[in-house]
């Protein structure tokens, strides 16, 4: 039985990496900004790691949340479902998500969709 | 199973008249939708398929790959099959996704799965929906080059 692990505080600034399958997720704590950059395929296979962070992120107290998409290069429903909601439940909240947009095949994806109303861009 | 049925009637059928087929398959878990996915692209690219249009049909074989890890083999007690069969035509790319699972269940009970359709009807210039309780079978064409 392993010795429970101490629990700290929620360092200032602290990077996580995390990749499973074809995603990867940069995680950075970084003052008031939580940080979240995607790289590679967003799809059912990945999509809890992403959630994860996204919930970890709510938790914190982050003024703003930032999820960079421009590393994605593939984003199926599954990954937008979830964007969606992450974005209704910042809406609910206190507006923190802010959305970094992603290359031709995201977009593409939202403009099929026809989200694009609904997902908080910064621009 | 869908893939490998010879001889008599075969969910995964596509038009046999063809000089380039792709035939492939896995568990239906999620942590095979990125393969087929990757194989099917792969074949519409050798095919002459534009950047655009590769994106597309990842989108579309993506969602009807989902649909089948998420509901055709709910009720059973493993994950089975799922296939892929594609064949280029003409200028146009005809693909089959299909499983042996007991079928899709009815709308109110996969709120989901609506939007990954809807986004295949958009997609793709053709869309067929064969759902049977011994397997369903999406068959899709795209024009490509």
């Amino acid at each position: 039985m392993a010795d429970a692990v101490p629990q700290q505080g929620e360092p200032s600034r602290a990077r996580q990496l995390i990749e499973l399958g074809g995603l990867s997720v940069s995680s950075e704590r970084a003052g008031a900004v939580h940080g979240i950059c995607l790289f590679g395929e967003l799809d059912l296979a990945t999509a809890d790691v992403v959630q994860d962070e996204l919930t970890r992120a709510e938790a914190g107290d982050a003024s703003s949340i930032v999820v960079d998409l421009s590393g994605l290069t593939f984003i199926d429903s599954t990954g937008l479902r979830l964007l969606v909601s992450a974005a209704a439940r910042s809406r609910a909240d206190s507006d923190r998500l802010v959305l970094l947009r992603g290359g031709a095949a995201v977009q593409r994806a939202i403009q099929l969709t026809a989200l694009e109303d609904q997902l908080p861009f910064a621009d | 199973m869908c893939a490998t049925r010879v001889g008599g009637y075969s969910n995964c059928e596509v038009s046999t008249a063809t000089t380039r087929q792709l035939r492939d398959r896995g568990p239906a878990v999620p942590e095979a939708i990125a393969r087929l996915r990757h194989a099917v692209v792969d074949f519409a690219a050798r095919g002459g398929a534009t950047a655009r249009q590769r994106e597309d049909i990842a989108l579309a074989v993506s969602e009807a790959l989902t649909n089948v890890v998420q509901h055709a083999y709910a009720q059973a007690p493993v994950p089975g099959v799922m296939a892929v069969q594609a064949a280029i035509n003409d200028g146009s790319l005809e693909l089959v996704v299909c499983d042996d699972g007991a079928g899709m269940p009815p709308p109110a009970d996969r709120p989901a799965s609506g939007l990954g359709l809807a986004l295949i009807a958009i997609i793709a210039d053709r869309l067929e929906l064969n759902d049977t309780t011994r397997g369903t079978r999406v068959r899709m064409t795209f024009a490509i080059g």
